[in-house]
């Protein structure tokens, strides 16, 4: 049909294109012969070409089907072979990862926070802070392994330095899904615990400040995963609403290395993880199980509220709960963001030791008081998102439809020991970040630091500068 | 306190019931019953999750959908979406009115995004488009 066409085409602007009065000379003839050998040739070419090009179908249909996937890339050249491993481009399996390098400069090497990245022994430093491979299966429609291997400051092969100062190599989550039904799905493995909503959107390329909010690394320790099981879904119950659920039984916080208690007001609960407890090499410490779960209820869309909780047994003896409750709410407006969480920590006993006597440390006077019990914390932040046209017009090929400027400003309180001594922190901090991409961000934020109140200043105010995308 | 706190969920429940206003709307002289078939026609091969006549509600299953977006610094085409549709059907004078809304929801397999899919606004383009289709079929019934 398509050659027909063609030749009619053809003959169609052939004949056309010749006056009548011409058609019975010898020369026109003779050109008209030599025209249509011309276009007999072509069609036989054209013929060829949809045959070849119908066989290569077949055959590259015949190789799905037998499951041996064509390279997704050029497999000549060096360079390019380790790229055409067909396990890149499986459709069954994703590879990808993000990672993020940092520049510091600060007033001075002092801490600006538990678990915030530092500046070493000078105030200021560049930092590959995270490496972070991931895998994604889906195995069958139904069952999917997800995992993310966790790589901090990568550049060292060793280190003195614990948590978040030093190397992490370790499974940030490893789950394996068994998805029953939209509302009910089971989840096991290494499990990102749902405890406020930051911990469980913690990637780098996803926010929109380089550093962590106060109280997302001090009172809800991310990023905060336990092994365990458990079950999670969805609901709609409205036209317009939804409801997300998680709830998991896990592995429970080790409180304790030996008689020391591992929950203070200068570390709060980040020691006390299952990822970098050395108690019991990570396994468990009583035989207490804790449960934790969130509901996030968004009634329309750009409008969400969640709340969660967790609360297990931190000691060996199981006799002393961690109770965590968290809040966390997002309002979506057109450009604007304001998003937020707060948390709620009480430790029963936790100034006590495991005989019963006082357990204490040091403040920031040099005065001991008593470990704490309770720990709280917060953080608002807004966003806007813009990109001035002009801009867009002027350079078209770095400012295209898919980039955005986030002007952020955020404001952090955090308080570790809030019965016993005064442990407050908070921070304020400006930025401004620019996506070419969605998933690729460059960073500028400048912090205001404040310890203890307003009324004893440290000088640690600066400057953060990163970059961050997945791949 | 707990009043207020009650009030501010009862509200932010009953946002999530808020009317389809403003969103494509076949009208036409048609019947309801005539309308409420031509909705279902217009829905062809997609199924059904609920198809409520007494209230006027059909609703389809999700449905995946092209992803408008790459992931990755690579680009890569691993991302999807998906889309369902809610038709509210109601009487309006002698004949019925069709309005369409698109749900939509994005999923990606990069970091903490692959565990679970988040609402994203709907197609404009798509609720018109299926608002005129049914309109298109109405008008060739002739009422």
């Amino acid at each position: 049909m398509r050659r027909l066409a063609i030749i009619g085409a053809l003959a169609a602007c052939l004949l056309g294109g010749i006056p009548f009065e011409a058609v019975a000379d010898e020369k026109t003839e003779k050109a008209l012969e030599e025209r249509i050998k011309r276009l007999e040739k072509l069609v036989e070419e054209l013929t060829e070409h949809e045959a070849r090009e119908a066989k290569e179908g077949k055959e590259k249909e015949k190789e799905m089907k037998t499951g041996e996937k064509p390279l997704g890339f050029g497999s000549t050249g060096s360079g390019k072979l380790i790229y055409a491993k067909p396990f890149v481009s499986s459709p069954r399996t994703t590879v990808g990862g993000y990672m993020d390098l940092q520049y510091r400069l600060f007033s001075s090497s002092k801490s600006t926070g538990i678990g915030q990245p530092s500046t070493g022994a000078g105030s200021s430093s560049f930092d590959q802070q995270r490496f972070v491979p991931f895998f994604y299966s889906d195995i069958t429609d139904r069952l999917k392994v997800a995992a993310e291997l966790e790589i901090e400051h990568g550049i060292r092969s060793k280190s003195t330095q614990t948590d978040s100062g030093g190397i992490e190599v370790s499974l940030e989550f490893a789950t394996i899904d068994y998805l029953i039904h939209e509302k009910l799905n089971f989840r096991a493995g290494i499990i990102l615990l749902p405890v406020g909503k930051f911990n469980l959107l913690h990637d780098s390329p996803l926010n929109d400040f380089s550093d962590r909010p106060l109280v997302a690394t001090a009172i809800i320790p991310s990023t905060l995963s336990e092994t365990g099981a458990g079950f999670y879904g969805t609901f709609y119950p409205t036209r317009l609403s939804k409801l997300d659920y998680e709830l998991y039984a896990t592995q429970g916080f080790n409180g304790y290395d030996g008689i020391t208690p591992l929950i203070t007001a200068a570390k709060g609960l980040r020691d006390a993880r299952q990822r970098v407890s050395t108690a019991e090499d990570g396994l468990d410490n009583n035989n207490g199980k804790a449960v934790v779960g969130r509901v996030a209820f968004s009634p329309i869309l750009g409008v969400e509220v969640g709340g969660s909780g967790y609360y297990g047994s931190y000691d060996p003896a199981s006799k002393r709960p961690l109770a965590i409750w968290a809040a966390d709410w997002t309002f979506q407006r057109g450009p604007f963001e304001l998003i937020g969480e707060a948390a709620w920590v009480y430790a029963r006993d936790n100034h006590l030791e495991l005989d019963g006597a006082q357990a204490t440390e040091a403040n920031y006077l040099g005065n001991q008081v008593p470990l704490p019990r309770r720990m709280d914390g917060y953080y608002v932040q807004g966003n806007y998102h813009f990109l001035p046209q002009f801009l867009r017009r002027w350079a078209p090929s770095y400012f295209t439809e898919a980039s955005t400027f986030t002007a952020v400003v955020r404001w952090d309180s955090i308080n570790t020991n809030s019965e016993f001594s005064d442990t407050k922190r908070e921070r304020l901090t400006f930025g401004l970040n620019f996506r070419p991409i969605e998933d690729t961000v460059f960073k500028v934020d400048y912090q205001f630091n404040f310890e203890d109140g307003k009324n004893n200043r440290v000088r640690n105010d600066g400057l953060v500068l990163s970059v961050a995308t997945y791949f | 306190m707990i009043l207020k706190q009650v009030s501010l969920l009862a509200g932010l429940t009953l946002a999530g019931c808020a009317s389809l206003e403003g969103k494509p709307t076949a009208t036409s002289p048609c019947a309801f019953e005539q309308v409420w078939d031509t909705s279902i026609a217009a829905l062809e091969g997609v199924r059904l999750l609920k198809a409520d006549k007494d209230a006027g509600v059909l609703e389809t299953n999700w449905v995946a959908v092209g992803s408008a977006t790459q992931a990755g610094i690579m680009q890569r085409d691993v991302n999807k979406e998906r889309v369902k549709y809610v038709i509210e059907v109601r009487r309006e004078g002698p004949g019925a009115a069709a309005t369409v809304l698109q749900l939509r929801e994005e999923w990606s397999p990069m970091g903490v995004r692959m565990r679970q899919w988040r609402a994203v606004p709907g197609n404009p383009t798509d609720e018109e488009a299926v608002a005129a289709e049914i309109a298109r079929r109405l008008k060739a019934k002739g009422c």
